[in-house]
């Protein structure tokens, strides 16, 4: 069982020049669920997560992690602790995916130690859950669109990590590796680990999420179950669309229909 | 237990690995030994050289140790330096074109030392020249770093390059063009051309020094490289503080680079080219592919050396004008291939 992480966020700003990216963001998160990070191009997830994830300095507010200001941790144990991916999914050298995996276990390998048991049953694992056992061996730069994104994944859950922040997971993914790939980020969080991800299909968000922030010009416009958070009125005035919702059991499909 | 197989397989990578260096190492020391033996007078010169050291072992031993010894470890360390820093400048920017001498580190750490050449501080202190390159190298790499470190583009950073080798250029023709004397000006056109002829062991004992602090900094940076292969962000997330990796790679640069052309004048493309070629034995690890290219570039070197010496020519061929007529095709080559694949 994974210790339960705990995000504390108050206040927190984020300011590039003139402009405010984050303004006066709040909200805590905790282990065991997945919360979606949803909102309009600009909004600020990317800077959110980037700061969740100890990448971007906070301007102004707190931002805690198990009781300590996230900056406070050592880079060492905040590796270990979080596992972080990026929007881009450039990979620069056409190294085997075994490589790239190896790289995920680097927060908890020694500089001169190989390549222990354990890391190699967290990578098993990493390969079983995102579905990519049959390519370890081929090189990333030669794999499709799809089998990437996997793979990159599959990298962030070698390290093991308590919290996953993933950035736009599923974009340009097929609607079946996009199931995939939130059911696997699903089950990380039934073990008590962190998720949270950057959606913008609002209906998977609202399938695969126990809970939803809506973003909005750098501020929290709803937080709460997909239910409350997706309502016709929050998408009119957040997207600026008109929305047909359909009721599926607890969830709810969102199909953007017009723009207003 | 089906992950042993594969820690198997590891292993046995690991294993071809040090079968890699060791051959490397092999190479390197082999041509080495050839390289004390072999002078203008080609192989025949060995059995004279045997015939002095039997009738005249004093000759021999300075012949040897003073002639042919500095000569030989420069173009070892040289070598060494370049395909070092061509390693690890290539992956702190993922671009298989960074290399000393394309991003104007070379041409700097060259302007550096002309500029304490020419204004005399040489002849007062004796470690200034070096230094001179050292400090060129460092403002060179540090804005290079600053143009055009995050580029995504990779041609934009070679751009970058080409500004800092232009005006490092114009700056040289500058301290040319004012020189007091004609002989002065030649004397630093044939020291800028690069060669290991006429280097003494105080060249030697001056640039050593620097040049492995500066390996020191650059082999500190091996692990980030590899985190690097996924892109900046990613590899702050691993826990690595790249300001600090930046730092290290710019001074060990500088410390290396700029002591060996100070010593040495500018030699070209030995740090593209090696990198290039033994990066798909290590499976394009930049992390192995440091020591890996150190060896490679130090045997480069020392077979190019060896080979300027017996090709038949009036004046001996400078080594850095062969290396550069070699290496230019291969940059086009590189640079059409990365056109075809879109980068």
């Amino acid at each position: 069982m994974i210790a339960t992480p705990l995000y504390d966020v108050d206040g927190l700003s984020v300011t590039y020049g003139d402009a405010h990216v984050l303004n006066q963001v709040t909200f805590s998160a905790t282990g065991g669920a997945m919360i979606g990070l949803v909102g309009p191009n600009g909004a600020g997830k990317t800077t959110l997560i980037k700061a969740m994830a100890g990448l971007l300095p906070a301007t102004s507010g707190t931002l805690n992690l198990d009781s300590k200001q996230l900056s406070a941790w050592p880079l060492d144990v905040l590796a270990q602790k979080i596992g972080y991916l990026s929007q881009s999914r450039a990979v620069h050298w056409p190294v085997t995916v075994d490589r790239l995996l190896y790289l995920g276990r680097l927060p908890h390998r020694s500089p001169w130690g190989g390549v222990s048991e354990k890391d190699q049953e967290a990578i098993d694992t990493a390969l079983t859950l995102t579905d990519v056992k049959g390519l370890r061996t081929r090189a990333v730069t030669n794999l499709s669109g799809g089998e990437l994104a996997r793979v990159l994944l599959a990298r962030v859950l070698a390290g093991e990590p308590q919290i996953v922040l993933a950035d736009e997971p599923v974009s340009g993914l097929d609607p079946g590796h996009r199931l995939q790939v939130l059911s696997g980020l699903k089950k990380m969080s039934n073990d008590g680990r962190l998720v949270i991800v950057v959606l913008h299909d609002l209906t998977l968000a609202s399938r695969f999420c126990d809970r939803l922030i809506l973003l909005n010009e750098g501020r929290v416009a709803a937080d709460g179950t997909p239910t409350d958070v997706l309502t016709k009125k929050a998408l009119a005035a957040v997207y600026g669309v008109e929305a047909v919702t359909v009721s599926q059991g607890d969830d709810i499909a969102v199909l953007p229909w017009s723009y207003v | 237990m089906t992950g042993i197989p594969v820690l198997r397989q590891a292993r046995s990578r690991e294993a071809s690995f040090v079968y890699l260096l060791l051959g490397l190492g092999a190479l390197v020391l082999a041509l080495a030994v050839a390289s004390l033996f072999i002078g203008r007078l080609g192989i025949g010169g060995v059995a004279d050289l045997i015939t002095v050291r039997g009738q005249d072992p004093e000759t021999f031993r300075t012949l040897l140790v003073e002639v042919r010894l500095p000569r030989t470890v420069l173009a070892l360390t040289v070598g060494a330096t370049l395909g070092l820093s061509g390693a690890v400048l290539q992956g702190l920017l993922r671009n298989p074109l960074a290399e000393p001498f394309i991003l104007g580190a070379s041409s700097s750490a060259a302007l550096g030392a002309v500029i304490v050449f020419y204004f005399g501080v040489a002849g007062g202190v004796a470690l200034a020249t070096p230094l001179g390159g050292v400090a060129g190298t460092m403002v060179a790499t540090a804005a290079l770093l600053a143009l055009g470190g995050r580029a995504q583009e990779p041609l934009t950073l070679i751009l970058a390059g080409v500004a800092l080798n232009t005006l490092a250029a114009a700056l040289t023709s500058l301290a040319l063009n004012l020189a007091p004397s004609p002989y002065a000006a030649l004397e630093i056109v044939f020291w800028i051309l690069g060669s290991f002829a006429d280097r003494s062991l105080d060249h030697l004992v001056l640039a050593l020094p620097l040049m492995t602090l500066g390996w020191a900094l650059l082999f500190s940076t091996w692990r980030a490289l590899d985190a690097l292969t996924l892109g900046e962000d990613a590899a702050a997330s691993l826990g690595f503080n790249l300001a600090s990796v930046k730092i290290r790679a710019i001074l060990g640069c500088a410390f290396a680079v700029g002591a060996a052309v100070a010593t040495t004048g500018v030699i070209s493309f030995v740090g593209l080219v090696v990198p290039h070629v033994l990066r798909p034995f290590v499976g394009y690890r930049p992390s192995r592919l440091l020591p890996v290219s150190l060896l490679g570039g130090a045997a480069l070197m020392l077979a190019a050396d060896i080979g300027v010496r017996l090709i038949d020519t009036q004046l001996e061929l400078k080594i850095g004008v062969v290396t550069a007529l070699i290496g230019t095709p291969f940059f086009f080559h590189l640079l059409l291939v990365m056109r075809r694949s879109g980068q």
